[in-house]
Formats: structure tokens, C-alpha cells, sequence
């Protein structure tokens, strides 16, 4: 394949300055690519916003132009999904390093197949000049205009640090060498980066007296050394100059190969019963439950909250879930309200509970006035927690039989499900071992026991007695 | 003494989880460095260690996911000498990496305080960008496909000047955290911890095993990095004394304030000359603008089509009148079309836009592929100069060609709009041509005015042989 | 002291003015100007300028410097605006005064960067989540981009918000004759009334009142809460300060005519060329009345409702449907409402108008160029009732 045919050049002549850099760069990378072996069609080139992401348009491949500094995110989506392609991005040293630079270390460090090239011409030119995070100290820009009070970046150690698996620096001063670090860059299996330095005759050199183009290669030179070199230089000679070469070539999988190895199989494997609830005939209650389940962080709440509305719906009747609790995961009041009812549900949320299970004593006192106003309310509490359950509440030591009789304490809420069915027949005992078996991880056998240990003991409670003369949970 | 407002029972974390020892050692170290509350910030991120501010007794920030870096910078920027310190988790710094390594490379002077315990507490254990490859959480469910990111080898990779990395069981933990809000750079300290809720819950990973985890993966602990630079906040600040006072004394005195540039080439003058904006401009010339007159100047990127615009808007005002001008050009910089609208007036000018001007100066042919839909509108009426090179297409409006490009070989190509200004204002006096060469005397630098002003010498005597 | 300046400049003039002590941004065309300016204005006044990682960056900073004390400012252009989104909204919630401006480009993303267009004049009021008002102005020459900056740093400091200066690439890269010393005595000295209790004062971080700002929900000292009560006093609150304020904020310039028919509503560059179109057609004998919009956001709602003429100050001071004999000869029957986009503040007219019979007649261009005289006066023309003829 012929470099000529890679071009789009009916949009010639390029919007690049006289005398930039990035011209370099650009057929250096295009003779890498007509090297490589890959057809026009296997190859997609990102771009963000900047002179050098401006290439994409006189490149003939698949060619994507975004948003400023986010072209490693398009090329990543892209490498991702048609990890046949060979996805090339291409950006400047704002777009890779400042308002990119998050995507960049990312990118090096989840090492997805694909070759970044980033023109470092140490200056934003499109937009007249500022500086970037790359522009030598002392340096001016037009936001510079006292000099640049920052140090640069050193990007091949930005790229080496976060984890690329190639990472080498070339110049347009020595386009040859660029070319075949490119196409090694192309090679590589996982996230490689190549750092080349470029020019901007227009708005960096005349603010830094490198008046001509020719000047300004001069300089780019000089203040480029080759990385075989380095251990003759001393640390004064090499300071604040560019080291041209290899500096990174460790292939390891990349972020393809490890999901397509690692992750698929187990992800395939792990596929059993689906989601989808085939509902029975089990004719509920009449009326609508509006429930609150409520406990302390940590007793499982919330997966209580969820079984329960699942083995409504598995019944063949209707529920809603809604989850409430702080911001911290397990630590103050842990709260859900489920509403159930034998026809479809309008309004989800609970707003005259008839029911309260309450875990801690906390719990109930903070909840049992909101049923209070109900006309036949269900109050159940873990007798373990509550010492003094009111009366016309049934009491239940779900935490105490969950641990001594299974050793099982994480399963107190599966033993309060099984003594709620008992107790309001709102579901069928045989939908909630269905759900309870697809929905603990560990033990399946010892939280269906303590399921139906739970119905058991529901079965054979009663409410707590009513003293004359006082407040029942009706109030 | 503490710094802390509440009792430690009463933070907000799971039981077990390394937050509050993590808070516990920062207390130590502050109340170790006799910190003023009044002078020190708190800054955090969002995340369950994001509500970690408010058990402070110090001044709180606490900002968006990712973000707390700039707050901190911010603050530590308009306020050099107070001591700022981030809090963040390891999912704060994947959302925020640019912010970590900018900030690193800038070397503002705060301390960051990573809780690292790989993953997403607050959010229900989705894997972050710390998370071990192979970690289990709720989007890693098959094992995590990524490799984590080493925070301390990031940040050093930007030149932070003080990086530490150890486990929230280390004793040492206080006196590290002192040493680093006591370094006047930026510091970074990587605290690894765990996540009770959820990681530990379906990793083999505990308190015991946390050292371990480090050790295979290969990142280094302790100080990993500790070298003097100068910091950012207070480098601005007496940069900004070095103008303040270079500006009372004169822009000459600006040049002090520059270093020199790479490459030994010597400090340009930031400023130059004070331009005539300073001084302001008064009616030179009252009586001479009669008009309202329109002129697009059209010519190359590159060639000076805008400042020899400003100066022929200047010149109007010189003369007592008004002047907009509205450029034109692509996004690029030094190539292309380059063009300028101005409205030259007696009065007020409210609309600025320029349908069919009264004057069309075309002067390269890039200019001319930028004016040719206003030059087909064009009528009778209204008069074209054009470069004489250039194959104009045929139109109704009057056209005049003149050498401008050839004329301005000698004087090089930056000269050729003012060239053009001075043939057309020698032919035509909208403003007199006295007003304009004072436009140039006093809007550009000497060097370049002597440059211009031959230039319409130059183009005005076009004129006389037209 | 008579100069060429353009919009931008006029803008860094006007922060400098108004006592700015901090500036971060990011380049982005049309505004970069602003970046440059500033990095180059504020080390001379004891300021400190920064450009930035990102937008991001930009703004956060800025807030963290605000949080500090410092009078704040950045610029960017619309895909920055994006960017600032979130942190905006964090402003509000942390009542950090702030300046904002917006150099609107053709959108929408990355569009037509060097051309003009004001197509972020909703995403002014709506750009961040949560919904709760925001102030912002629009200038329509260079001389209202140095004056405008000054009120809104006024505004943002006094009712402790972000205010946005919604400038566009046609005035902020247009130069024209400018005299800001001769402004002085309009710029400075704006004073809103703010009922006790709704804007707080602001103790800076560093200063000796330990200072709490967070972006969550809080009660008055600055700690989380979940207590919907607390909430609810704090978003009524956030939203009652600026709409309460709105009639001072409300900045227009008003050229009414008692009888006319048509009034024209304009805003922004596209004001320029209403004033123009307005003109020809008083020429032409036709009775026009004109509204210019300096305020967008809040909606200078007193000055709509009085322009359109169906409506006059009720006794409690806001508008109320007029009853009894008309005080005017004619209500206005047609509104032009010219924009350079597809038509965004027309909707704000037409909310105000309705049940007034009035029609709305919106005039649009987002094509890069400007809406033009003639399109208006074409507007105002096409709908403007005959005059009436005699015998």
C-alpha cells in the first residue's frame, strides 16, 4: 500500500501552518501505516480538538474528529467493541495531558489495544498560543506572558507510570526513527504511546526568539538527545532536554484479551435461572399491605424487603419496593417499604401502614405510631431485640434462632419472612423458597431451613396479650 | 488537644472500616504540627470519606466527586500561607486523575490524603481504579479485567515533591501525615485501608493481609519521594509582586520579571511599548469623516489583515468618528483566509454586519475565495481593489487593480493590507491619510509602524498611477 | 479616554474594575482573549491568574478562591460551559458569588467555533441540575461588556450566586469606539435589597469564623442534613433570594411608545440591529415600541409585562392584570422577537403574553451570520396592522 493512497487529498492543502511540525508527523505516521500490513478499512483513527486532531480529516480510514481531550475515550468505546480494528488516537499535548490527561492515565492503565500518538509541540496553537501543561518553565505564551511559572510534564514518564505497554519518544527532527517507533507502537498488542515532538513556528517559537523554521528544528535538535546516550550525560546535560528511543516495550494482555479470557467464560458459566418471575395462582388477602421493614444497618433489611415483594409477585399478585437508608452502608436505622396488593400498584409508596416488622427496638419505637391509625394492624418484632413487645404484636426471636439454631446469623431476616407468611398469609411459603434459594450466594440449604423454621414458629405465636385498659398497637 | 469536634464512635463508617483510623492518625499529625484552625482547610471529595470534614474543627470544603484537588488549589492559590488539606478515596482519584497529576506537576502546595480501599463504598462496591486485577465487586462480578493504578508512581511521574504510601495499621501513619502537610509542595499520601461493607466481603483481603497485597503488587511504601521545589502558590504571589511594582514603575520595568526562555534565547519584553489604549485617543482630525462608509479588507492569515483594520478603525476615530471592526478567519491560525468588516461613521454604528460594502479590498486569493459571494453582490455603486495577480470573476461593481503583492515584495509580505490602505485612502480620503499614519504611530510598535508607514507611502503613490 | 476595543477586552477591563482578585480559565475560542487578558491584567493588580488542566479545573478553582474571599472570575464559550455544569450548580448550593462568562459560539458541541451565534441562552437558566434560578446578563455593545461584568460581580456578591455574562464572538471579537472612564458613574454602586435571613453572610476559609461549605443538602451551619424540613427551607430560600430580587435586577432599556401596536423585544448583538430596524420603520411612520434586555435571568418580568401594555404595576407593586379604562390609547397587539438562534427567549414572551391576545413573532438566524435590520424590519413590517385609514 502506497503512503499517496492514504490520504484524502482532494481536501488538501492542510490547515497546518507553514513550516509546522505536525506535517512531519503525520506521513511519518502514514508510512508506518502503509508498512504495517493493515488495509485502509481495519484502521480507525480518533481525534480530539487541536491542530494535530485536524489530521483525521486528511487521513482516508475510518476516521472519528470529538470533542476536546476526549478522543482516547471515543477510541477506547471503538477498540472495545471491534477489537479487530486498529484503533490509532491522535492528540496534542493540551488534548493528552491537561483536560484529557485523566482519560490518558486511564487508558494506559486498563491497556486496551490501541496506539496513542500525541504531537507535542509544548503550546496550544489553535487557540493563539497558551500554554500547556508540556511548555518548558521560563518559557513565554501568550498566557505566559511574565513566562511560564510551571514545570512541563515529562509524558513518557506520565505514560510509564500509569502503565502502558509501549511507550517511546521520536521528533519530526528525525522522521525516520519516528516512523519506526510508530510502527512498532502499531504492533503492540495492549496500550502503546508514542510522545512526538513537533513545532509551532507560529505561536511558540517567535514568543521565544526562535524566529525561522529552520531555527526552530535547530533547537528541537538540540534539545533532543538519544536515549543510548543517556548514561554518558551527565543529569545537568539531559535536564529539561527530550530523550529520543524506546523507553517502555513490556507486552502484557491487554484489557480485550484479559475480559475475552478471564471474564466471558465465568460470566457464561454463571448464567443459571433468569430473572423472569413466572407468577402462580395464590389468591391473597383482600386489601392493600402497605409495609415497613425496619432494623438496624446490617441485619439484612433490604434483601428482606426485596424477597418479600419478589414472592408477592411470584404468587401471582403485585408488589412495589422502596429502599431507604443513609448515606453510610451499614451503620443507623436501615429501612424499606414494600406495598402489596392483589391488583396492579399506582401509588408505590406506603402511606397507611397496616404492617411493621421491626428488627430492633429502635426501630419500632420509631415507626410503630405511623400504623398506629391503621384498623387491623400486623406488628412483628424480634423478640430478641425487643424486650417489650406492645401488646397485639406478635413476637418472634428470629436473630436468636437464626444463630443458635443455624449459626447462621446473617439469616434473621429469612427467618422474620418465614414467620410473616405464617402469620398474614400474604404469600405462599413455596414462592418464597424459590426466591430465597435464588437469592442468597452461601448456605442455600441453611436459610431454607431457617425459612421454614420461621414459619413454624409464626404458626405457633400468638399476639402479645392485652392488658386491661391499655394501648394495644392499635392505639 | 484535638481537632476533632466528636467523639470517633460517632463517625459515620461501617464498624471495621479503616476511615476512622485513617481520620484518627490525620488528628494526630495536626495536633502534632500546632496547626492553627483558623488558617487550615479541609478539603473533601465525595465518597463515604467525603463526610469526614464536618468532625473537624478547621474550615470545611467539601465539593464535587473528583474535584477536591481544584477547591484545594483554588484555596491554596488566593491564600498562600493557609495549609490545605485534601481528603479523598481512591474513586475520587480515578474521576479526578488530571486534576492529581496537574496539580502534582504544578506542585501546589496541599496535602492529599488518599483512603484507598478498592473500591466504591458509598455507592454499593463497584470497582474503582485501585481495585487489584481479579478483584470481585459489584461490576467486576467475574474478577476485575483492569490493572490498578499505582497513585504513588503517578504523582511522582509528575514531579510531586513529597510522596508516601502505607496501610491506615501503620503506627507511623501520624508522622507521616505530619511530615506531609508540614512539606511546603504537594503531597501525596497513599493510605491503603478496608472496605468492610463490601470488598473484604468478597475478597481474601483483611487488615493483616493489606502490606501483602502491596508487596505483590510491586508498589513501594513508606517515603517514596521527598525533594524540595519551589510551590506554586507562593511563586505566583511573588510573581504578582514583581509586576505589581513592575507596573507602577513603567512596562520597561516589566522585563525583569521575565527568565530566560529555553534554548538560551533571551527574555522578550512582555509588554512593549504601552499601547496607544492606555492613553486614549482624542478627535486629531475633527471634520474629516463625512461618510458612513463600509470596507472589507480580505486577505491571507498571516498577513496583518486585523491590526492594519485597527489601525484604519482608529483612524476614524481620530477623526472624531465611530468604527466597528469584526474579523473573520478560520480556527487555525496561520493559514487561510483572514478578513475584516469595518464601518467607518460620523455617527453611532449599531448593526455591525456588512451585507454588500462600499468598499472591497481583495488581496490574495484566499481572500478572494473567502469575498467571492460578497463581490457577486455587489453593485455599480460600489468599488473593488484588488491585487492585480488575481483572476477576479466577472461582476457589476467597479474594479481597480493595483500591484500590491509585487509592491510589497521589498517590505515583506505583513505590510501588503496597510500598502492597500494607503492606495485606496489616497484615491479616496473616507479618513485622510495623515489620520491613518498617526493610527499606526501610535497603536504599533515602533519597529512595525516604520514598517506600515512606508507601506502607505508606498500604496498611496499606486494611486496616483491608477 | 476614547479607545478601540473589543468585547472581550472590555470584559477584562470590567473585572479589573470591579475588584477581581482571582481568574482560572482555559483556552477555548471565542473567548480565549479573556484567559490572555487576564493572566496578563491580574498579576499587576495583586491578583493571581491561572489557566487551568481543564474547565473542570477552571471553575473549581475559581470556587475554592471564592470559598477564600477573592472576587472570582472565569470565561469559557459553550462546550465549557458543559463542562462548568455541575460546579455551577455546586455554587449555587454553597452560595459562592461567581462570575461566569459565556462567550456563546454556533453550537451546538463543537459547531462553528470562530463564529457567533447566542444559541446558550436556556442553557444560561437551565445548565445545571436542580432548576433553581440563576442570574444572568447580556450585554449588546463592548461598552455594556465592561459595565455588565461590573454588575454582575455586584450581583454575585450581594445575593452570594453565580452570574453569567452571556457575551457571544460577535462582541466579544468586535472592536468599536469605547469610552469606559466616561462610564464610571454607571458602573459601579449597584446595592439589591436583600431581606435579612436569605442571603447569609459569607465567612471566607482562613478567616477567623471557622467556615463550612458543602455541595449536599445542609442547615444553616453547614452540616449534612436529610431533615426535609431543613431541605425545603434551604432550596426556598436559594430560589426566593434571587426572585426576590428580580425587580432590581432587572436591567432593560426601555424606548415605549404609548399606541403602538408592535413592540419589538431584544437582546444581545441582535439588539444592535433591532435598534436599527426600530428606527427605519419610525421613519417609514410606523408607531413601534422597543424593549432591550440587559437582565435575561432572572426574566425582567415587571418591564415585559409593562411593555406589552396590557398589564401596569398592581397596588402591592407587581404586575396585575389591568381593570377599568386602558391608560393607554392601544394594548400591544404583535411582539418581534428577533434571536440569533432557533428561538429560545420567545418563549419567555410568550408565557408573559398569554391570554393578552397578543401574537409573537419570532425572527431567528443561526446560520453564523447576524440577524439583520432588514429581517427585522421585514418582521415588523409583515405584521404591523395598516394605519387606519380616514373617509
Amino acid at each position: 500500500m502506497r503512503q499517496q493512497m492514504l490520504i484524502r487529498s482532494q481536501h488538501f492543502p492542510t490547515i497546518l501552518c507553514p513550516g509546522c511540525g505536525h506535517g512531519i508527523v503525520m506521513s511519518a505516521m502514514l508510512r508506518a501505516i502503509a508498512k504495517s500490513g493493515l488495509s485502509k478499512n481495519e484502521i480507525v483513527l480518533a481525534s480530539g480538538i487541536g491542530c494535530a486532531s485536524r489530521v483525521t480529516g486528511y487521513v482516508d480510514f475510518q476516521t472519528l474528529h470529538t470533542t476536546h481531550g476526549r478522543a482516547l475515550t471515543f477510541a477506547t468505546g471503538v477498540a472495545v467493541a471491534r477489537p479487530e480494528f486498529k484503533v490509532i488516537a491522535i492528540m496534542g499535548d493540551g488534548d493528552a495531558t491537561a483536560i484529557g490527561g485523566n482519560h490518558f492515565i486511564h487508558a494506559a492503565r486498563r491497556n486496551v489495544g490501541m496506539t496513542a500518538i500525541i504531537f507535542n509541540n509544548n503550546i496550544y496553537g489553535m487557540t493563539g498560543g497558551q500554554y500547556s501543561p508540556t511548555t518548558p518553565t521560563a518559557s513565554f505564551a501568550s498566557t505566559a506572558p511574565y513566562g511560564n511559572v510551571e514545570p512541563p510534564f515529562d509524558i513518557v514518564s506520565l505514560a510509564t507510570a500509569a502503565g502502558a505497554s509501549f511507550v517511546a519518544r521520536g521528533s519530526c527532527t528525525d522522521p525516520v526513527r519516528l516512523e519506526n517507533m510508530i510502527l512498532k507502537a502499531l504492533k503492540c498488542r495492549g496500550f502503546s504511546v508514542v510522545e512526538a515532538m513537533s513545532t509551532c513556528p507560529t505561536t511558540y517559537g517567535p514568543r521565544n526568539k526562535i524566529k525561522t523554521v529552520e531555527a526552530y528544528m535547530d533547537w528541537l535538535r538540540a534539545q533532543c538527545y538519544d536515549l543510548s546516550k543517556k548514561d554518558k550525560m551527565t543529569d545537568e546535560e539531559r535536564r529539561s532536554k527530550w530523550g529520543l528511543g524506546v523507553f517502555v516495550d513490556q507486552p502484557r494482555p491487554s484489557y480485550v484479551e484479559i475480559y475475552d479470557r478471564d471474564v466471558v467464560p465465568k460470566a457464561k458459566a454463571a448464567v443459571g435461572e433468569g430473572t423472569s418471575i413466572r407468577p402462580g395462582e395464590y389468591e391473597m388477602p383482600a386489601g392493600k399491605f402497605e409495609i415497613i421493614i425496619a432494623g438496624k444497618a446490617g441485619q439484612g433489611i433490604q434483601k428482606l424487603g426485596a424477597i418479600l415483594a419478589e414472592t408477592v409477585i411470584r404468587d401471582g399478585n403485585h408488589a412495589a419496593q422502596i429502599e431507604n437508608y443513609g448515606p453510610a452502608a451499614r451503620t443507623g436505622i436501615s429501612l424499606t417499604e414494600v406495598v402489596a396488593e392483589g391488583e396492579p400498584i399506582d401509588f408505590p409508596l406506603v402511606e397507611n401502614a397496616n404492617v411493621l416488622l421491626a428488627m430492633t427496638s429502635e426501630a419500632l419505637a420509631a415507626h410503630l405510631p405511623r400504623v398506629r391509625r391503621a384498623a387491623n394492624p400486623i406488628v412483628l418484632v424480634d423478640s430478641t431485640h425487643v424486650k417489650n413487645p406492645p401488646p397485639g404484636a406478635w413476637a418472634v426471636p428470629v436473630s436468636a434462632t437464626a444463630k443458635e439454631e443455624f449459626g447462621l446469623p446473617m439469616a434473621a431476616n429469612v427467618v422474620m419472612l418465614g414467620a410473616f407468611a405464617a402469620v398474614s398469609k400474604l404469600f405462599t411459603l413455596a414462592s418464597a423458597e424459590a426466591v430465597v434459594a435464588r437469592s442468597v450466594t452461601r448456605s442455600v440449604e441453611q436459610n431454607l431451613a431457617a425459612l421454614r423454621r420461621g414459619y413454624a414458629l409464626g404458626e405457633g405465636s400468638v399476639p402479645v396479650a392485652v392488658p386491661a385498659s391499655s394501648a394495644t398497637v392499635t392505639g | 488537644m484535638t481537632f476533632l469536634n466528636r467523639p470517633p464512635r460517632d463517625f459515620p463508617f461501617c464498624p471495621g472500616c479503616g476511615h476512622g483510623g485513617t481520620l484518627q492518625a490525620l488528628d494526630s499529625a495536626m495536633t502534632r504540627l500546632d496547626l492553627n484552625p483558623a488558617r487550615t482547610a479541609i478539603v473533601t471529595d465525595i465518597g463515604c470519606i467525603g463526610l469526614s470534614d464536618q468532625y473537624f474543627n478547621v474550615h470545611a470544603f467539601h465539593g464535587l466527586h473528583g474535584r477536591a484537588v481544584t477547591y484545594a488549589s483554588g484555596l491554596k492559590l488566593a491564600d498562600p500561607d493557609l495549609t490545605v488539606i485534601a481528603i479523598m478515596g481512591d474513586g475520587g482519584c480515578g474521576i479526578g486523575g488530571t486534576h492529581l497529576v496537574n496539580a502534582a506537576r504544578r506542585n501546589v502546595g496541599i496535602t492529599l490524603v488518599v483512603c484507598n480501599n478498592f473500591n466504591f463504598g458509598m455507592t454499593g462496591g463497584q470497582h474503582s481504579v485501585t481495585t487489584p486485577c481479579g478483584g470481585i465487586t459489584a461490576t467486576t462480578t467475574e474478577g476485575n479485567p483492569e490493572t490498578p493504578l499505582d497513585l504513588c508512581a503517578l504523582v511522582s511521574a509528575g514531579s510531586a515533591p513529597f510522596v508516601a504510601r502505607t496501610t491506615v495499621y501503620d503506627q507511623a501513619l501520624p508522622d507521616l501525615l505530619a511530615k506531609a502537610i508540614a512539606h511546603p509542595g504537594f503531597s501525596l499520601v497513599d493510605v491503603w485501608e478496608i472496605c468492610t461493607a463490601y470488598y473484604v466481603q468478597t475478597n481474601r483481603l483483611n487488615a493483616k493481609s493489606l502490606k501483602e497485597l502491596m508487596a505483590g503488587l510491586g508498589f513501594a511504601s513508606g517515603v517514596i519521594r521527598e525533594s524540595p521545589r519551589p510551590e506554586a502558590a507562593h511563586l505566583l504571589r511573588e510573581r504578582a509582586r514583581v509586576s505589581e511594582r513592575a507596573a507602577e514603575s513603567g512596562p520597561a520595568a516589566l522585563e525583569c520579571a521575565a527568565e530566560a526562555a529555553p534554548g538560551g534565547a533571551a527574555a522578550a519584553p512582555p509588554g512593549g511599548a504601552a499601547p496607544a489604549a492606555l492613553r486614549g485617543l482624542s478627535c486629531e482630525f475633527p471634520g474629516t469623516l463625512h461618510d458612513r462608509v463600509s470596507i472589507v479588507i480580505a486577505g491571507s492569515a498571516g498577513e496583518k489583515v486585523k491590526s492594519c483594520a485597527a489601525a484604519l478603525g482608529t483612524a476614524a476615530i481620530l477623526c472624531g468618528g465611530f468604527a466597528t471592526q469584526k474579523d473573520d478567519y478560520p480556527i487555525t491560525v496561520m493559514t487561510g483566509h483572514s478578513a475584516a468588516e469595518m464601518i467607518l461613521s460620523p455617527s453611532r454604528i449599531e448593526f455591525t454586519g456588512i451585507d454588500s460594502p462600499d468598499i472591497l479590498l481583495i488581496l490574495s486569493q484566499d481572500g478572494l475565495r473567502w469575498a467571492s459571494k460578497i463581490l457577486a453582490r455587489m453593485g455599480p455603486d460600489q468599488t473593488v481593489l484588488a491585487d492585480d495577480g488575481l483572476d477576479l470573476p466577472s461582476g457589476r461593481s467597479r474594479v481597480l487593480r493595483f500591484p500590491f503583492r509585487a509592491s510589497a515584495a521589498e517590505a515583506g509580505k505583513k505590510s501588503i493590507p496597510m500598502l492597500a490602505l494607503g492606495t485606496l485612502l489616497a484615491g479616496r480620503p473616507v479618513v485622510p491619510l495623515e489620520a491613518l499614519r498617526r493610527a499606526v504611530a501610535l497603536t504599533q510598535k515602533p519597529p512595525v509602524a516604520e514598517v506600515n508607514l512606508k507601506a502607505i507611502e508606498q500604496g498611496a503613490a499606486l494611486a496616483g498611477g491608477s | 479616554m476614547i479607545e478601540f476595543l473589543d468585547g472581550n477586552e472590555a470584559v477584562v477591563r470590567g473585572a479589573v474594575a470591579a475588584g477581581c482578585g482571582f481568574f482560572a480559565g482555559y483556552p477555548i475560542t471565542p473567548a480565549s482573549s479573556i484567559l490572555t487578558g487576564m493572566l496578563k491584567a491580574l498579576p499587576r493588580t495583586g491578583g493571581v491568574a491561572i489557566q487551568a488542566e481543564d474547565e473542570i479545573a477552571s471553575i473549581g478553582m475559581c470556587l475554592g478562591a471564592a470559598a477564600a474571599g477573592k472576587r472570582a472570575l472565569t470565561a469559557t464559550s459553550g462546550p465549557g460551559m458543559s463542562l462548568y455544569s455541575e460546579n455551577l450548580g455546586m455554587a449555587q448550593m454553597m452560595e459562592l458569588p461567581l462570575v461566569v462568562v459565556n462567550v456563546q459560539r454556533q453550537g451546538p458541541a463543537t459547531g462553528s467555533a470562530t463564529k457567533g451565534a447566542e444559541g446558550d441562552v436556556q442553557f444560561a437558566r437551565w445548565g445545571t441540575s436542580g432548576g433553581l434560578p440563576l442570574v444572568a446578563l447580556a450585554p449588546t455593545t463592548v461598552e455594556e461588556c465592561f459595565t455588565l461584568t461590573v454588575r454582575a460581580f455586584e450581583i454575585a456578591e450581594q445575593l452570594r450566586t453565580p452570574a453569567i455574562l452571556l457575551t457571544s464572538k460577535e462582541l466579544a471579537q468586535t472592536r468599536e469606539r469605547v469610552d469606559l472612564e466616561a462610564l464610571g458613574g454607571d458602573t459601579g454602586g449597584m446595592r439589591l435589597p436583600v431581606p435579612p435571613g436569605e442571603v447569609p453572610a459569607l465567612h471566607p476559609i482562613g478567616g477567623p469564623t471557622l467556615a463550612r461549605f458543602t455541595t449536599s443538602s445542609h442547615d444553616e451551619r453547614g452540616h449534612i442534613t436529610g431533615d426535609p424540613a431543613i431541605i425545603d427551607r434551604l432550596v426556598r430560600r436559594l430560589a426566593a433570594k434571587i426572585e426576590h430580587a428580580a425587580p432590581e435586577l432587572e436591567i432593560v432599556r426601555e424606548d415605549l411608545r404609548a399606541g403602538a401596536a408592535t413592540l419589538v423585544v431584544s437582546y444581545g448583538v441582535t439588539a444592535r440591529a433591532a435598534r436599527e430596524a426600530v428606527a427605519a420603520a419610525r421613519d417609514a411612520g410606523l408607531a413601534v415600541s422597543h424593549l432591550i434586555l440587559h437582565t435575561l435571568w432572572p426574566v425582567p418580568e415587571r418591564a415585559i409585562r409593562e411593555a406589552l401594555g396590557g398589564f401596569e404595576p398592581g397596588a402591592d407593586g407587581t404586575p396585575a392584570p389591568r381593570v377599568g379604562p386602558a391608560s393607554r390609547s392601544a394594548p400591544v397587539r404583535r411582539v418581534v422577537v428577533p434571536e440569533n438562534n432557533l428561538g429560545q427567549y420567545a418563549r419567555e414572551i410568550e408565557r408573559l403574553a398569554a391570554g393578552c391576545g397578543v401574537d409573537v413573532v419570532p425572527v431567528n438566524r443561526m446560520d453564523t451570520g447576524l440577524v439583520t435590520p432588514g429581517e427585522i424590519l421585514d418582521a415588523i413590517r409583515s405584521v404591523h396592522p395598516s394605519p387606519p385609514r380616514i373617509g
